[in-house]
């Protein structure tokens, strides 16, 4: 199992390196990303990233998985022309979501390993298909609501087709909602009262007072379970969101399903945020290393949410 | 201009009440759009019931995990063996959902649901944007030739931005989805850190109601229905507005 990191910083990967990384990924200012933070410069500067990356051993992925580019910002030769200069750079692969670019960077034969952003989320064994044999997709990141048992076709059909699976850590990764599907992020839809951080409204409610709740449509005449109903979804939606599929126990089962990465992809953290989070991930899959096989599931379970969440 | 009612909880509890619901329209939209734990055998029934109506009936699917999957698989080949007197279509919100259409080759009308559809296309308050040429190329090649929306109505009212050939429109009010979750705010239990989930567990409190939400960070309230919340977008666009836009489908969807 190998841990992958995002990097902001060409200066953060000695310094991941030592910290047990293997794989990182980093995006551009002028290649469509989901949530464009952290970009490093243009298309231009990525090959020295690359070089830099592949001197310390390390295997060096684009993020181009911005979902929603409108056509004047996605043009696409020019897109094209610089997608291909990072690939002439020596960029391992490249981590894509737009169904669009799939099929350009299909027309374009570029020769750079896809790998399915979990921004366009693969749920099921026939989305993994569709991608694999119609974009020749390399490897697939599974979206944080997909429970671990839930994903166990997706993990077979991967491994008898050669395909690498991707996890992200559960413990920092916000959005509740099904990311590249959620609005919320942005006000586009809505008017926010005041200034909101990215993703303020989705990652942990409004954090206000708490959302005022009432039945606008009756369908049953249960009085009861819908007052409940009502004043669970005020606190959820005011304070932590929904509730996660991927806890400290489906993350476990994920690593005994034998899945290839590990990812860390919060763009937003400081180069020390980062390399704290990076040493927790790691000593947990090490942790995960050292009960597996030793136990049984359930009990090296126990033990690793145990540590884990000590 | 094509009008459509989505049926919602308790549609089929009365067959006369469901007839004059339907009357004023020429389409029946039925089905799970957002939530594959609402994929539940009454939907072949209430399909059944449609296929004797003289209307034309799109079946709605949810974004799906292997379990919805299967759901579907068993529903396709039992709606397979209906005759609809209407047209049939069947509108997918997930790749793996037309993946298995295809691959059982049933030649069926597949539309992309609104979840699908912002792939390809991002509607504004006052626009709709075709996100870029190459995904309407695949459109053509999987022979999808109408996406789902909702769209704000009110003044100065969407414009298209890009162009759209021959794609066509169906345009959903009066709310629009914001955001969808799988694990449902309405219902979900949480979730302890020693439990592997097997799944989203559900006890159909969506069923019961749909509510209204006022925040103090955002000016308009939202609604929530079972694990989607929306934003109310107003009434149907204009048939003039809907022409420029590609859109010859309304759907009414009282019930969210």
């Amino acid at each position: 199992m190998r841990l992958l990191s995002c990097i902001t910083d060409k200066r953060e990967l000695p310094v991941f390196r030592k910290l047990g990384v293997d794989e990182v990924y980093f995006a551009v200012n002028d290649i469509p990303n989901y949530a464009s933070a952290g970009a490093i410069g243009t298309a231009a500067g990525a090959r020295e990233i690359v070089r830099a990356a592949h001197a310390l051993r390390l295997k060096v992925f684009l993020a181009a998985n911005g979902r929603e580019t409108k056509p004047e910002g996605f043009e696409k030769e020019a897109l094209v022309r610089k997608i291909k200069l990072v690939a002439s750079a020596g960029v391992d692969a490249l981590i894509v979501s737009s169904p669009g670019l799939f099929f350009t960077l299909r027309e374009e034969k570029l020769g750079v390993p896809l790998h399915l952003s979990s921004v366009q989320p693969c749920f099921n064994t026939g989305t993994a298909k569709f991608f694999v044999e119609n974009f020749g997709v390399s490897r697939i990141i599974l979206p944080n609501q997909l429970a671990a048992r839930e994903a166990d076709g997706i993990l077979k059909y991967c491994k008898s087709a050669g395909v690498e699976t991707e996890i992200f850590f559960y413990k920092f990764f916000g959005c509740p909602y099904i990311n590249g599907a959620c609005y919320l992020h942005r006000p586009r839809y809505y008017t926010a009262v005041g200034a909101q951080p990215e993703g303020g409204m989705c990652r942990m409610g409004s954090c206000g007072s708490l959302a005022r709740v009432s039945p606008e449509l009756v369908f049953r005449r249960e009085a009861a379970a819908i007052a409940r109903t009502a004043a669970r979804l005020s606190v959820r939606l005011s304070r932590g969101g929904a509730p996660r599929l991927l806890n400290a126990a489906a993350f476990f089962d994920y690593c005994l399903a034998g899945v290839d990465c590990v990812k860390y992809g919060t763009r937003t953290d400081d180069t020390p945020t980062k390399a704290a989070n990076l040493k927790r991930i790691r000593t947990a899959m090490d942790v995960f290393g050292k009960l597996a096989g030793r136990f049984s599931p359930a009990e090296a379970r126990r033990r690793f949410v145990e540590a884990a969440e000590g | 201009m094509e009008k459509g009612l989505k049926l919602g909880p308790g549609a089929f509890r009365d067959k006369t009440a469901l007839r004059r619901s339907l009357k004023a329209f020429d389409w029946a939209y039925f089905g799970p759009e957002f939530c594959e734990n609402l994929l539940e055998p009454g939907l072949l029934e209430g399909l059944r019931v449609l296929s004797g109506e003289r209307k034309n009936v799109c079946l709605l699917t949810p974004m799906v995990t292997d379990k919805g999957l299967a759901a579907l698989e068993g529903l396709f080949s039992a709606v397979r063996k209906l005759r609809f007197k209407g047209r049939f279509e069947v509108s997918v919100n997930d790749f793996g959902v037309l993946d298995l259409i295809r691959r059982k080759r049933w030649d069926v009308r597949v539309n992309f649901g609104r979840q699908l559809a912002r792939n390809f296309m991002l509607v504004g308050r006052d626009s709709v944007n075709i996100l870029n040429q190459s995904g309407l190329a695949l459109l053509e090649e999987l022979k999808v030739g109408r996406l789902e929306t909702a769209l704000f109505s009110r003044p100065p009212g969407p414009r298209l931005s890009g162009p759209a050939g021959a794609l066509r429109f169906t345009a959903f009010y009066p709310y629009l989805d914001v955001t969808v979750t799988r694990t449902c705010l309405a219902g979900m239990p949480e979730v302890s850190p020693y439990d592997s989930p097997e799944g989203v567990r559900c006890a159909r409190e969506c069923l019961n109601a749909a509510y209204r939400v006022g925040s103090d960070r955002i000016k308009e309230d939202m609604i929530v229905g079972g694990n989607t919340i929306f934003v109310d977008s107003g009434g149907p666009v204009t048939a003039a507005m809907g022409k420029s836009l590609g859109v010859d489908r309304l759907v009414f969807c009282p019930d969210t």
